[in-house]
């Protein structure tokens, strides 16, 4: 359906015209879309909400979360802590003066020893001198030797979360061992072979009492090979000492032959 | 129009735009100048009171500003708005329920083409399509004086195309008998 020439003509002539919209249009205009800027602006500021909102919530969910672990930990750590701490200050404690004891019974023994060969022999003040070089030295290996077993004995039990039974057995021990010796003093001379064999009983003891396991009955197999090496070690470490010992005193001798040749 | 004053109002127009859609309300405010009048004639082509008119007018203005952003500046901006317009018509046309149009399809036949007499005031033929049933002018409206195909009116006021093509005719039909009495009583002869 074309469109016809009258239609043109109506077209043309209503194209051409303009009504003017009266005068405050604009400011409705205006005002409605103001409103519906600061409606959006609101719309956008709870979205931005909700949106922060959310944020927060996963924040404080991630820090409880967080803390809770956070409080688990510490609480494992006092725990050891109360338990091991103490102890392995005070067994250190102990067992460094159990061997400073034995240390000064040992010296005072060499010192004893000393004082009745020097009248003896003169020419065996020398020799005597130079042994007590040598057991000094010999006390300052053991003792080192000593405190390096403290150490791993301390290591040791803190690994496995000991108690305090097995440690206070160790320092009865320790205190029988004085005892006895401060007793045998009393009434005679304590020889280094008496108060060796005293101390090696009551290492004895002290390993066999870790080793068995008195509630089930049952022997630790690692201790056991633990113990086996160590004395394995400490065997060597005995013969590496009176190797140095012997080789020390030919060496003495044959100075001393020396010069008096 | 001088070509050069052409491009440098389209180039203001392309500037205005872009600043209108980021809420300047200055470059909003340029952009209503230059449409609204002839905006409100649009509406005023569908629409009898020329309160409605404007009411619709401003609708359509908030629409254009709203979603200035959505306009491909590829096209012509005035058939933008004025598209935006006739179907801010449309809706309120419908939200009152004038927008009626008959079912009977009529077989469409050309009326008559003759040319409209040249004294007839601006006014007189917004009369005349003031006095059509709103189905009729829409129709007419849309068709005769912005260009729509049939296809595009039937998809725009959600009807056939053949009820579009009968309220064309029925519109022309009417229209024609009133130029004839218009030409009757200023003229007095009865040919349009």
């Amino acid at each position: 359906m074309a469109p016809m020439k009258y239609e043109e003509q109506l077209k043309d002539k209503l194209e051409q015209r303009t009504i003017q919209p009266s005068s405050n249009t604009w400011q409705n205009l205006s005002d409605k879309l103001d409103a519906n800027e600061s409606k959006k602006n609101s719309k956008g500021f709870w979205y931005l909400g909700i949106a922060a909102s959310i944020v927060g919530v996963l924040l404080i969910t991630t820090i409880i979360n967080n803390g809770n672990t956070d409080t688990i930990e510490p609480i494992i750590v006092n725990t050891n802590k109360t338990d091991s701490e103490p102890i392995n200050i005070n067994t250190k404690d102990k067992i460094v003066t159990k061997d400073k004891e034995t240390h000064f019974y040992k010296t005072e023994k060499v010192a004893s020893e000393n004082n009745m060969k020097e009248p003896l022999k003169k020419q065996r003040s020398n020799k005597s001198a130079l042994k007590q070089k040598l057991n000094k030295e010999q006390h300052k290996l053991i003792l080192n030797k000593i405190d390096e077993m403290v150490v791993a004995e301390n290591s040791k039990e803190t690994s496995k979360e000991t108690t305090i039974k097995p440690l206070s057995f160790e320092e009865q021990k320790a205190k029988e061992v004085v005892v006895q010796i401060q007793t045998m003093q009393q009434s005679r001379e304590v020889t280094n072979a008496e108060i060796d064999a005293l101390l090696s009983a009551a290492q004895r003891e002290i390993s066999f009492k870790r080793l068995y396991n008195e509630n089930t009955k049952t022997i630790d197999a690692n201790a056991l090979l633990l113990s086996v090496e160590n004395d394995i070690e400490e065997q060597s470490f005995r013969t590496r000492v009176f190797e140095m010992l012997k080789t020390g005193y030919n060496e003495v001798k044959t100075v001393v032959a020396q010069r008096n040749n | 129009m001088n070509p050069l004053k052409v491009i440098q109002l389209y180039k203001n127009e392309a500037q205005l735009i872009k600043k209108a859609s980021r809420n300047n309300r200055e470059a909003q405010h340029t952009l209503y100048e230059w449409h609204a009048p002839k905006m409100l004639s649009v509406c005023r082509y569908y629409i009898n009171d020329v309160h409605h008119a404007e009411e619709v007018m401003l609708n359509g203005f908030f629409k254009v500003f709203t979603k200035l952003k959505s306009f491909n500046s590829n096209g012509s901006f005035e058939g933008w708005i004025r598209r935006i317009m006739v179907n801010e018509a449309i809706s309120f046309l419908r939200s009152k329920k004038q927008l009626e149009f008959s079912s009977d399809e009529t077989i469409c036949q050309d009326i008559a083409t003759n040319n409209i007499n040249e004294e007839i005031d601006v006014a007189e033929i917004q009369q005349l399509i003031d006095h059509l049933p709103e189905g009729y002018r829409m129709v007419f409206v849309m068709y005769a004086i912005e260009g729509y195909k049939h296809s595009e009116i039937a998809t725009m006021l959600s009807i056939n195309e053949g009820t579009s093509k009968s309220q064309l005719f029925k519109a022309r039909q009417l229209l024609q008998q009133q130029l004839k009495k218009l030409n009757t009583v200023t003229h007095g002869t009865n040919e349009i």
